[in-house]
Order: structure tokens, then sequence, then C-alpha cells
């Protein structure tokens, strides 16, 4: 299993806001375990686009899908994901919540990525 | 003598001033024998934010949001590590997470807010249930908001300006207010 950056080198790690279609909301890289400023490149696109999430791309978007219909408020997944050229076990933190946009109320999912230290 | 809306589903049932709104009751109201608590230095308030309950993914996430909008946070994952960090930090707003056991939670906020220290601290409850009768067992108990999750950032956000003090970024979520 391995989620792979991009070409463009968005890095993984980071803490993410995503509508319930994968669309990057708000996303703040990680550096470490040091978050850094927000970075405003990648909102709009899709997170699993931008971030290529290649071989087990479905592996995490059924996480995150299965995440949204259910009635928990946080769940967690661990993978080997790729930090530059080495695998690392990556974890994924999901929570739920809803946000106004526009004059609608849209389900929302917060997803923190960081370098599992187990 | 402040009222409390037990239905507000937008609203935290604090109104801008930070005071429990009295508006658009749709059903009861009920009468609390304190005013509604809120730190005098709510606008300028240094202090932590206290974060309590027993799921530590739970605590994680929402230090990750508060921090994103500019607060500082700590976290207790019981109640008496609860009681020892409110009594040392002097928090500005005290967040509970009751999803793991309601009663428990409840009981929790009962306790601190028989701390000398802890007795003007408003407290947020956070519940997987949204029926009337845990909103009011959680007004009863001392809390002053009672938000049902999945959260909503927006009411969230709100919330915590209101209670602990409005921070300068509008970063994250829940920016829409």
């Amino acid at each position: 299993m391995k989620v792979e950056n991009n070409d463009a080198g968005v890095q993984l790690f980071g803490l993410y806001e995503l509508d319930t279609a994968g669309t990057i909301l708000y996303r703040r890289p990680y550096e470490g375990n040091i978050a850094l400023a927000a970075d405003h490149s990648v909102v709009g696109e899709n997170f699993f686009e931008a971030l290529e999430v290649s071989e087990n791309g479905n592996l995490v978007r059924n996480h995150l899908k299965n995440f949204i219909s259910s009635r928990r408020s946080v769940d967690s997944f661990i993978f080997d994901g790729f930090d530059e050229t080495a695998l690392v076990k990556t974890k994924i933190l999901m929570t739920r919540g809803h946000e106004t946009q526009g004059d609608a109320l849209s389900a929302i999912v917060i997803m923190d990525i960081k370098k599992h230290n187990a | 003598m402040a009222h409390c809306s037990l239905y507000a589903p937008r609203e935290c049932g604090l109104n801008e001033a930070g005071e429990t709104n009295i508006a658009d009751f749709r059903k009861t109201e009920i009468e609390m024998t304190k005013t509604t608590p809120r730190r005098d230095n709510a606008t300028t308030n240094p202090q932590p934010i206290m974060i309590v309950g027993s799921s530590e993914e739970t605590r994680y996430m929402l230090r990750v949001i508060l921090e994103i909008w500019g607060y500082e946070v700590l976290e207790a994952g019981n109640q008496e590590e609860s009681i020892r960090l409110g009594a040392e930090t002097n928090p500005s707003l005290i967040l509970l997470d009751t999803s793991r056991n309601f009663t428990d939670g409840l009981e929790n906020i009962r306790i601190l807010k028989r701390q000398d220290e802890m007795v003007d601290i408003p407290a947020v409850v956070l519940s997987g249930y949204a029926q009337d009768t845990y909103r009011e067992a959680a007004i009863n108990s001392g809390a002053t908001a009672f938000l049902v999750k999945p959260i909503d950032f927006d009411e969230l956000r709100h919330c915590v300006s209101t209670l602990a003090g409005p921070k300068p970024s509008t970063a994250g979520p829940g920016n829409s207010r």
C-alpha cells in the first residue's frame, strides 16, 4: 500500500478540510510535526487528484466515503505512504462536521495526515 | 437571572453579547439561577481552552482546529486530570466531549463547577445526542452551551469566540460567520 505525492511536489502530510466530494477547502502542510502556513495553491482541487493518491487511492477514497456515511465522529487508519523516497507509516485521522457555504449547511471532513509514530 | 434556550439548533444558545438567547424559543425555556458565565476578559483572553474527554482522537482533532483558530489548548483525558489542569491553568473555557459516556461527562462538569477556581468558567458540552433531554441535562449540570455532533464548525467557532474571546485568525473550518 502506498500513497505518493505528485510531480508538482505537493506533500501529503498536512491538515486538510475537504467537502464530501474530496474538494480541498483548506490545507496546512506539515514539516515533521510542525504546521506550516496555510497553502492556498491546491484549494478547489480534488484531494485525490492534487495529491495523486495512486495505488491505494481507492483505499483512502473508500475510507473517506465510509466515514462520511457512518455515524462515527472520528476515525483513523494507518497505511504505508511515501515521504520523498522512503516508505513510512502514515496515519490519517478524520473528523466530520458541517459548515455554512453560501446559504447551505455543507458536510465537511477534517483530515490530519502525519507520519505514524508507533 | 438568565434564560437559556434549549432549542436553538443553529445557535449555541448565546446571542452576540454572549448572553443566552431567549428569542425564537420553540419549546421550553429554563430559568437559570446564575448569570451566563462569560469571562470578564473574554475579548482579550490569553488563557487556554481546556478540552476534556476520554477519546484521545477527538481531543486531538478539536485541539488541531482550535489551534488553527489561534487558541492555546490543553487536554485532560479524565476527571482527575481536568480538575488538576483547571486549577493550575485557569482556562478561559472548558470544552467537554461526552461522546463516549454522556453521564460521566455531565458528572465531570458538575465536579468541575464545584471547584472554586472553575465555578465561573463557561463550559460547552459536545454530544452525539440531539434529544432535548440531553440538552436539558447538560444545561442543568452547569453547561453554558450544548453542541451536537457532527460539529457545526461555524457554531463551534461562534461559541468559542463568544465565551473565550475572539482570535484574529479566520483560517480553517467554520469561517463563514
